[in-house]
C-alpha cells in the first residue's frame, strides 16, 4: 500500500528538527503575536556579541576581506551563521537541512590551509554560504519540495555548487521551496509554510523564499536561489535584500533537481541573493571565472567582463505595469528614487510605457505548463499528495493545457516575436537601464501572492533583473487612497487588500532591469544608482 | 473566377522570373546551346559567351571589387550590371533564382554612383557591392515564398535585418535565389521552380537548401551570398561548388524577418551565412556584419563584438581529423582529400591528430527525429493550401514514418535532454582530444568531410546528413575548396566491402569519370561561438597550401 503522504512529511521534518543542535535551540519562543522576529536572534540569548556583530554588519565580500586579513576565522563564521540560522528556523521556518558538523569540517580545513600555506582557495573562501534546496548537494536530499521524491539524496553537487565550493565558500544549510518550486511563496506538504521575518503575517516570497528569509533575519549573508518568474526576486525584495536573475545560459543549472527537464521555452535561472551590490558582483564573478561552459555544453562562453557605467546613466521609469498599479509604499519607492537620481546631473531620466504586460503573462502562464502539468501531476499522485492552493492556481491559469509540438513552435514563435517587439520598443527610448517595481505590493499576506508580471515578463524577455533595498513601509506615509480609481477588476483586488497597518516593517524593494547578456552593466548602473539613493 | 491551380501559380511565377530578365539577355535556348557545344560547366561557359569587360569584373572577389569600387577603377553600376547579366544567364542555365529585379539593382548603383561622384567616398565597405540572397531573407515587396506555391503573391513588407545592415553599408541585392519546399532537403528543387543544377556540372545536383546561392556563385554570377544552414544547407551547396562559407553558430548573425519553415523550433535552429569565392570574403564579410552589433535589435543576438584573432594565424594550431561518419564511407576524392590536407599540415609543423566520435549515429538519429518532430505537419499543411505535392526529396529528409503525428511536448524534452546529452558527450570527447595530443593540449579545429560524395546525380537518393552532426553541437564550419576530383587519381575501390545498404548506395554511385573535375571541399570546425578562430584556423590550412 502507499505510504500516507503525511508520514512522508513527518519523517522528513524528523530529519529536519534532527539537524539542530540541542545548544542552539530557542528557550522561550516569541508568541504569535509577535510579528517582526529580526530582532531575536541578538537578543535571546544564543549568540555571543560577537556572533551578532559577525553576522549582522558586514556583506560577503566584507567577510571574505576579513578572513583574508586574519580578523576572523572560517570557522568563527560558520559557527555564528549556523546558530542564527537555527534560531531562524525557529523562528520563520526558513531552514530544511542545518549541516552545522559538516560545514565546521570545512571551515576548519579551509583555516588550517590558509595557516599552513598563506593562500585563499578562492574568492569566497570560508565564507558561508546558503542553498536552495532543489540545487544539488552532495549526499544531501534533492527533493524538490516534491513528497514522491523525499527519498532522493544527491550523488554529486550540481555544477554551480561545486563552482562555488571550489572558490572557497562553506555551505551549511538548505533552504525549503514552495510545492513544485511554483509559488511566489513558499508552502510546501513537505515542510509547512516559512514566513516573513519582519513581519510573520506575511510570506517571505518564492519560490526562493527560505532564502529570503533566512537572509532577511541575518542568518545568511549570501544564497543561492532560481528564478523562473520571480523567484529570487520577490524573496529579496520582500526581505529587504539585493538579488540577481541573471541572464540565462550563464550559469549552470546542471545537477539542479526539478520535475522536468529538456524544457527550453522558458528557462529558469540560478542567481544569488545578497546583502550588496558588490555580492552580487563578487558571486557572479566567482562562478563565471571559473569557465564553466568548459564542463557544461549547454552554457555560454561569456567570460564575466569588468565595465564602469556610462557617465550619464539613463534611468528609464516604468512606475506601473498598466495592468495594476503599485500600492502606495512601493509608489514611493518609486518617487523616493526618481526624486534623489533626478537631483543629479548624472542620471537622465525618462518615463517608459510598458508594453503588454498582461500579453506576457498570457504567453508565460501557457509556457509553465506546456504539458498541461501531466509529470507535476504524476508526481503528487504518486504518493496522494494534496495539491495546495497556490498550486492550484498557477497550474489553471486560463491557457494551461497540453501542447503537441507544433502548439510549442507556435508559442516559442510568439514568444520570439514579443521579446523583439520589447527590444525595439525600449531602443526607441534608448535607456541604459529601467527602473520599475518588483511587485504591486510589499510583500504579500500569506497566500495572496498572485500577482507575477512585475517580475515574470523580464523572465520571458531574458532580460536580467536585480533587486535592491529602499524602504520600509510607513503607515503615516503610506496612508490608503480612498478616492482610488482602479484601472481594472485585478487592479480593485491587488488596491482593496491594501491596509498600511498590514504591512508593518515590511520592507520595500525596487527592480532594476538590464539588456540581454550585459548583466555586469547592469551591476555597475545599480552600483551607480545606490550610491546616490 | 475559379482560382488557378497550383501548376497554374507556378507557371506564372516561372514566367514572372523570365520576364523580369531584361529582353536583350534572354535566350531560351542556352541550356541547349551550351551542352551542344560541349560544355557541362556554366561557369566555364559563360566565360566564354559574355564580354571578357563583364568577365574581367565577375571574376574579381568581393574584396577586390569593393576596392576596385572604391578607387574609382569601376563603377557600381557597371558592376551591378556584369553581375546582373551573368546572373540572367546562369539562371536560364541552372534554374538558381526565384527573384530577378535587376532595375532597381541598376537604379540603386547609378544613386550610388551619384554619390561616388559628389563626395569621392564609399558609403560603405559594400558600396555597389552585389550580394545575392537566399529565397528566405525578406525585402519588402517580394515574395519569400520558400518552394510554396501558397506563399506566391503574398510580398513581404519588412526587410531582413541582415539584409538591413548590407544595405545601410552600400549593398545591392538584384536576386533572391531558389531552395527545396520548406529548406528541407539537400537538393534544391521544388514544384515551384524546377530544379535547380550544378554550376560546375549540369549533370549534378547544385545541393541545397541554398542550392540556388550555390549554383549562382558557382557560375561566377554572384561574388557573396546569403544562405541559411540547419543540416548542412550552406555548406553543401558550397561543397558541390567549390566555394567557401561559413556556417555560424546560433546567435552572431542575425535571423531575423528571415522566413523559415519551423519557426519556433529551437532546438536544433537554422543559422544564417555568408557564401563566397575567397576566404576573405567570408572573414570580412563575418567581420563586418558583427562589428553593426544587430544585438541592439535583434532579441536573439549575443552581445560578443568581433574578436581580432590573426594572432592565431601564425600558432600551430592543433586539429583533428574525422575521416569518417562510421556509417557511410565518403568518396575516394574525399579521402585522397583528407590524407592530403594530414600531410600538408604535418609538413608545415602542425600537429594533426585522428578522431573519431563514436556515437555519430545517435547524432543523425536525433537530428533526424527532431526535423520529423511534427511528422510533417507544417509541410503537409502548407502544401495542402493548393493541393501542391509535397516533392519527394522532402519526403524522405522530413519522415511521416518515425513518428505519425505531431508529437506530445513531453516527448519533445525527451528529445531537448537527448539533444543535450550529445552536446555534452561531443564536449568531453573534444576535452579528452588532450589525452591524445602531443602538446597535452585539447584540438583547436576538427576537419572533416562535408558530404560523403561530391555532388550526386538531380532527385537522387541521397538522405544521409553527412554533417548535422555539427548543427546538433551548434559548431562554427568553414567550408574551403582544398582539389579537384581526378579521374586517373581516384579511381573506385572495387575491394570495398559496404558497412550497410546505405553505404553501398553511396559506394556504388561513385563514378569517377561523371565526377570528374568537380571540387572536393572539406570544413573546418571549432567549439561554439568560436567563429573567429574557426576562419583563423581555415587561412592557416590554406596558407599552408599555398606554401
Amino acid at each position: 500500500m502507499t505510504i500516507d503522504w503525511r508520514q512522508i512529511a513527518a519523517k522528513y521534518c524528523a530529519h529536519r528538527d534532527g539537524s539542530i543542535p540541542e545548544p542552539f535551540k530557542i528557550k522561550t519562543l516569541p508568541k504569535d503575536t509577535v510579528l517582526n522576529v529580526t530582532k531575536i536572534p541578538s537578543e535571546c540569548g544564543l549568540l555571543t556579541p560577537k556572533e551578532i556583530e559577525l553576522t549582522e554588519k558586514y556583506d560577503a565580500t566584507a567577510l571574505a576581506e576579513m578572513i583574508k586579513d586574519r580578523k576572523v576565522t572560517s570557522v568563527e563564521l560558520v559557527t555564528a551563521f549556523c546558530k542564527r540560522a537555527a534560531i531562524a528556523q525557529q523562528l520563520v521556518n526558513c531552514v530544511n537541512e542545518l549541516f552545522y558538523e559538516e560545514a565546521l569540517a570545512r571551515a576548519a580545513e579551509l583555516d588550517e590551509y590558509y595557516a599552513k600555506t598563506g593562500s585563499l582557495v578562492g574568492p569566497l573562501h570560508g565564507v558561508p554560504v546558503s542553498v536552495k534546496e532543489h540545487i544539488s548537494i552532495k549526499n544531501h536530499t534533492a527533493t524538490a519540495s516534491f513528497l514522491a521524491k523525499a527519498n532522493i539524496i544527491a550523488e554529486k553537487d550540481s555544477d554551480l555548487v561545486a563552482t562555488v565550493r571550489k572558490a572557497g565558500a562553506v555551505f551549511y544549510c538548505r533552504t525549503p521551496q514552495p510545492q513544485a518550486i511554483m509559488h511566489l511563496e513558499t508552502s510546501s506538504n513537505l515542510t509547512g509554510v516559512t514566513v516573513n521575518p519582519f513581519n510573520r503575517k506575511l510570506t517571505p516570497g518564492g519560490s526562493s523564499g527560505g532564502e529570503g528569509a533566512l537572509l532577511g533575519i541575518k542568518a545568511s549573508v549570501l544564497g543561492i536561489g532560481s528564478d523562473i518568474g520571480g523567484s529570487i526576486r520577490s524573496p529579496a525584495a520582500n526581505n529587504g535584500l539585493f538579488g540577481l536573475r541573471p541572464s540565462t545560459l550563464r550559469l549552470s543549472r546542471k545537477g539542479c533537481q526539478g520535475a522536468v527537464s529538456g524544457q527550453e521555452t522558458i528557462l529558469g535561472v540560478v542567481g544569488p541573493l545578497g546583502r550588496s551590490v558588490r555580492d552580487m558582483n563578487l558571486f557572479m564573478k566567482a562562478c563565471i571565472d571559473s569557465q564553466p561552459w568548459l564542463d557544461d555544453a549547454s552554457l555560454l562562453p561569456m567570460p564575466w567582463r569588468s565595465v564602469a557605467p556610462p557617465k550619464t546613466l539613463k534611468v528609464g521609469i516604468m512606475r506601473s505595469d498598466n495592468v495594476v498599479n503599485p500600492q502606495p509604499p512601493v509608489a514611493r519607492a518609486m518617487q523616493m528614487a526618481i526624486d534623489q537620481l533626478s537631483k543629479n546631473p548624472d542620471f537622465d531620466l525618462v518615463d517608459v510605457e510598458p508594453l503588454d504586460h498582461k500579453y506576457s503573462w498570457d504567453l508565460i502562464s501557457e509556457m509553465y505548463w506546456l504539458d498541461g502539468g501531466k509529470v507535476y501531476y504524476d508526481l503528487f499522485n504518486k504518493v496522494g499528495e494534496p495539491i495546495l492552493p497556490l498550486t492550484e492556481w498557477i497550474m489553471h491559469q486560463p491557457n494551461v493545457k497540453p501542447h503537441d509540438i507544433t502548439a510549442v513552435w507556435k508559442l516559442t514563435a510568439a514568444r520570439d516575436e514579443y521579446r523583439n517587439r520589447y527590444l525595439k520598443h525600449l531602443q526607441a527610448y534608448g535607456v541604459d537601464v529601467l527602473l520599475t517595481p518588483v511587485g504591486p505590493s510589499p510583500a504579500p499576506k500569506l497566500g495572496e501572492a498572485k500577482y507575477w508580471t512585475y517580475t515574470s515578463v523580464w523572465n520571458l524577455l531574458d532580460l536580467p533583473a536585480v533587486v535592491f533595498p529602499v524602504t520600509t513601509v510607513d503607515p503615516k506615509l503610506d496612508v490608503k487612497d480612498e478616492s482610488y480609481i482602479p484601472m481594472n477588476e485585478q487592479d480593485a483586488a491587488n488596491y482593496e487588500t491594501y491596509s498600511p497597518e498590514d504591512y508593518l516593517d515590511a520592507p520595500v524593494s525596487l527592480q532594476l532591469v538590464g539588456k540581454r547578456w550585459q548583466d555586469e552593466e547592469l551591476l555597475a548602473a545599480l552600483d551607480k544608482i545606490v550610491s546616490m539613493l | 473566377m475559379d482560382t488557378p491551380t497550383w501548376e497554374v501559380v507556378a507557371a506564372l511565377k516561372r514566367n514572372q522570373v523570365l520576364n523580369s530578365i531584361p529582353k536583350e539577355w534572354r535566350k531560351p535556348n542556352i541550356r541547349k546551346e551550351m551542352i551542344s557545344s560541349g560544355y557541362v560547366n556554366t561557369y566555364e561557359y559563360l566565360n566564354l559567351i559574355l564580354p571578357p569587360e563583364e568577365n574581367a569584373i565577375t571574376n574579381l572577389s568581393m574584396l577586390e571589387l569593393a576596392t576596385n569600387i572604391a578607387k574609382g577603377n569601376y563603377t557600381s553600376y557597371n558592376v551591378t550590371k556584369a553581375f546582373c547579366h551573368r546572373a540572367a544567364l546562369a539562371h536560364q542555365i541552372l534554374n538558381c533564382c526565384i527573384e530577378i529585379f535587376f532595375d532597381e539593382a541598376l537604379k540603386k548603383a547609378k544613386e550610388l554612383d551619384d554619390v561616388f561622384q559628389k563626395t569621392s567616398k564609399v558609403v560603405g565597405p559594400f558600396h555597389g557591392i552585389p550580394i545575392s540572397l537566399k529565397d528566405q531573407v525578406d525585402l519588402p515587396g517580394k515574395d519569400s515564398s520558400i518552394g510554396y506555391v501558397s506563399l506566391v503573391g503574398k510580398p513581404k513588407t519588412e526587410i531582413a535585418l541582415l539584409a538591413k545592415i548590407l544595405q545601410d553599408k552600400g549593398a545591392i541585392f538584384y536576386v533572391k535565389t531558389t531552395v527545396p519546399m520548406a529548406m528541407m532537403a539537400p537538393q534544391t528543387v521544388s514544384n515551384l521552380h524546377g530544379y535547380t543544377y550544378n554550376a560546375l556540372n549540369i549533370n549534378l545536383s547544385s545541393g541545397g537548401s541554398s542550392g540556388g546561392e550555390g549554383a549562382l556563385l558557382g557560375s561566377g554570377a554572384s561574388c557573396c551570398g546569403i544562405g541559411t544552414d540547419i543540416g548542412g544547407s550552406i555548406r553543401i551547396p558550397s561543397c558541390f561548388q567549390g566555394l567557401y562559407a561559413l556556417k555560424p553558430s546560433t546567435g552572431r548573425i542575425s535571423y531575423l524577418n528571415v522566413t523559415n519553415s519551423y519557426s519556433g523550433q529551437e532546438l536544433i535552429p537554422s543559422v544564417i551565412g555568408p557564401m563566397a569565392r575567397s576566404l576573405k570574403d567570408i572573414e570580412f564579410f563575418t567581420e563586418t556584419v558583427i562589428a553593426s552589433e544587430a544585438w541592439k535589435i535583434d532579441s536573439k543576438l549575443l552581445p560578443i563584438p568581433w574578436k581580432n584573432q590573426s594572432h592565431l594565424k601564425s600558432k600551430k594550431l592543433i586539429f583533428g581529423v574525422l575521416k569518417t561518419d562510421g556509417i557511410v564511407k565518403p568518396h575516394p576524392p574525399i579521402i585522397r582529400a583528407l590524407n592530403e590536407v594530414v600531410a600538408v599540415l604535418e609538413k608545415s609543423g602542425y600537429e594533426v591528430i585522428e578522431i573519431s566520435i563514436p556515437f555519430q549515429k545517435d547524432m543523425l538519429d536525433t537530428v533526424v527525429k527532431v526535423f520529423s518532430a511534427d511528422a510533417r505537419f507544417e509541410i503537409n499543411n502548407e502544401s495542402q493550401k493548393t493541393g501542391e505535392p509535397v516533392v519527394s526529396v522532402v519526403k524522405r529528409f522530413v519522415s511521416d514514418k518515425i513518428f505519425k503525428k505531431p508529437i506530445t511536448v513531453n516527448e519533445w524534452w525527451d528529445l531537448g535532454n537527448q539533444v543535450y546529452k550529445i552536446r555534452q558527450m561531443f564536449l568531453e570527447l573534444w576535452n579528452n582530444t588532450a589525452i591524445q595530443t602531443l602538446s597535452g593540449n585539447s584540438i583547436d579545429a576538427i576537419i572533416a568531410p562535408i558530404w560523403a560524395s561530391t555532388s550526386f546525380l538531380p532527385e537522387s537518393k541521397a538522405d544521409h546528413l553527412y554533417t548535422s552532426l555539427f548543427n546538433i553541437c551548434d559548431c562554427p564550419c568553414v567550408v574551403f575548396p582544398f582539389t579537384k576530383v581526378d579521374a586517373n587519381i581516384d579511381l573506385s575501390d572495387v575491394s570495398y566491402k559496404p558497412l550497410n545498404e546505405e553505404d553501398k548506395e553511396n559506394n556504388d554511385m561513385y563514378d569517377p569519370v561523371l565526377f570528374d573535375n568537380m571540387p572536393v571541399c572539406l570544413q573546418v570546425v571549432t567549439k561554439k561561438l568560436e567563429e573567429e578562430k574557426c576562419l583563423a584556423a581555415a587561412s592557416s590550412i590554406m596558407d599552408c597550401l599555398t606554401n
